[in-house]
């Protein structure tokens, strides 16, 4: 897997007009990134805080100051699992889980390579199997997955070990109302595809 | 007998991988006659990557769930902090949020007029195995077992669901009942590694090594959790040498409340528990 983003080429200034950025960031989150003063209890806690490449307070200094491209790029929006510890911490109640949430969303829609392409590709097949049944089929999405990686035979004890016990469902099962379900992503898709416009891996 | 009636969400997990959990929630509940009519048409609540990409879909997938219950005139209970937290934000979202009233009632045709409750098992059962009718419900004991309570991410939720009560010390609850042995370790509120299990599983071996060792090193046999995913990661990605059985709570209060089913609940386990829980329990 090749690494399309040096994580120490961030932007220095500001891309365009600060604020917009940082109000697109809280519409989407529903958070008042501003409450934010640095006091980094968020990433004490943050147990990827290791192998990120900025520290989750430094990713939204970034979102303040409407550094936008910077704060999309980073691998910590990809690295970050939405665990909450952050967010159960913060003293001006920012759930930091859901601004990374948005960025995400933010750089898919942008079309900026994921640094952190396995993890990306997850998402893009756990979304692909909820958009068609409604529901998750895990051994769907997993085996998209481990083809796209081109990683087959990765986990393949493990993964047959959780078929023969009955832990990995071969038929799908689906949402009945499949209308209602078409409109819930028809409306999210007529503004701008989720996955499309980033298919460059 | 006060019986609760309440909605069920089973969700994506305990429909697939965790079946035997499911089998488990519907004895225990059963038993202390919490009366559960699973959702009609439920839909992934939105916490798998769903809301790590679209949060605001992800919303309104909640809703449809949300809508449902509401329809049946009844709370909705899960099984599965991430599906708990999912609908609990949406839930509060569709209350008070003007954009995702108005945006969901375009979608779905539904607005969220009551202040429907998403109750977890877990805030449920520390209470109800202390009301009257239930106390002396328990047939087997655990008493001998030593264990280490596994929340994860239970224990964590966005600032605005604080008014939901924490579950710190509801597994301690439950298992106190059944007379196992709590072990104390800091490890309570660890991550698992949630779905970099798969995508990076380089980083989440040695989170799982970590917890196992702790739990070892605090002297228990084996570890409990309270979600089906954290058990999972545990059982999936720790190494040979760390390997200790995981359990499900639920499950251990269905074999306490008399469930037969047990040994294939324990049969489906990556990490095999019957040889401790034979050895420990033998004669009991
Ligand atoms: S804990 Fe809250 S206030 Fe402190 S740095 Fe993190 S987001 Fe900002
Ligand atoms: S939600 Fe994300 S940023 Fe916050 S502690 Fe968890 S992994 Fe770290």
């Amino acid at each position: 897997m090749t690494d399309p983003i040096d994580p120490m080429e961030i932007d220095v200034k500001p891309d365009g007009d600060a604020d917009r950025f940082l109000n697109i960031v809280n519409h989407i989150s529903r958070q008042n990134i501003s409450l934010c003063w640095q006091c980094l209890c968020c990433s004490g806690g943050c147990p990827f805080a290791v192998h990120m490449d900025l520290l989750p307070n430094k990713v939204i200094r970034l979102v303040q100051l409407g550094y936008g491209r910077a704060a999309l790029r980073c691998r910590t929006i990809w690295l970050c699992v939405g665990c909450h510890t952050c967010s159960s911490q913060c003293p001006n109640s920012i759930d930091v889980a859901a601004i990374m949430d948005a960025l995400r969303q933010l750089a898919i829609r942008e079309g900026i390579a994921a640094p952190e392409m396995d993890i990306y590709r997850f998402h893009k097949f756990i979304y692909a199997s909820v958009e068609r049944h409604g529901r998750l089929n895990k051994l769907e999405a997993m085996v998209h997955f481990k083809l796209g990686a081109g990683k087959i035979f990765s986990d393949l004890a493990p993964g047959l070990k959780m078929l023969t016990r009955g832990k990995l469902e071969l038929l799908s099962q689906k949402v009945a109302d499949r209308d209602e379900l078409g409109r819930v992503f028809a409306h999210y898709n007529r503004k701008r595809r989720s996955f499309d416009t980033h298919e460059r891996d | 007998m006060n019986a609760i009636d309440l909605a069920y969400y089973p969700g994506c997990t305990l429909s697939s991988t965790a079946r035997e959990i499911d089998a488990a929630v519907h004895y225990v509940c059963r038993a202390l006659d919490i009366h559960l009519t699973a959702l009609p048409d439920w839909n992934c609540c939105g916490s798998s990557s769903v809301h790590a990409v679209r949060p605001q879909l992800a919303v309104s997938l909640a809703a449809r769930n949300l809508f449902q219950a509401q329809s049946m005139g009844r709370d909705l209970m899960v099984m599965c902090a991430g599906c708990a937290n999912r609908l609990r934000v949406a839930a509060n979202q569709l209350r008070h949020d003007d954009t995702s009233r108005r945006v969901n009632r375009e979608i779905l045709g539904a607005t969220l007029d009551r202040d429907l409750h998403v109750f977890h098992l877990m805030d449920l059962l520390p209470h109800r195995l202390k009301e009257k009718p239930y106390v002396g419900a328990l047939q087997r004991s655990l008493k001998g077992l030593r264990y280490v309570p596994y929340y994860g991410c239970l224990l964590a939720a966005p600032p605005e669901l604080k008014h939901y009560p924490k579950l710190h010390g509801s597994m301690e609850a439950v298992m106190g009942r059944l007379g196992a042995e709590t072990r104390p370790w800091g490890y309570q509120a660890k991550c698992c590694g949630a779905f970099l299990s798969v995508a990076r599983p380089d980083i989440v071996a040695p989170m799982v090594d970590d917890i196992m060792d702790q739990a070892r090193l605090a002297g228990a046999d084996c570890v409990v959790t309270a979600c089906a995913m954290c058990q999972l990661n545990l059982e999936l990605r720790c190494q040979a040498d760390k390997r200790m059985p995981v359990f499900s709570v639920v499950e251990l209060l269905a074999y306490g409340l008399g469930a037969s089913a047990w040994p294939d609940w324990f049969k489906k386990h990556l990490i095999d528990p019957l040889p401790l829980f034979r050895g420990k329990l033998s004669g009991r």
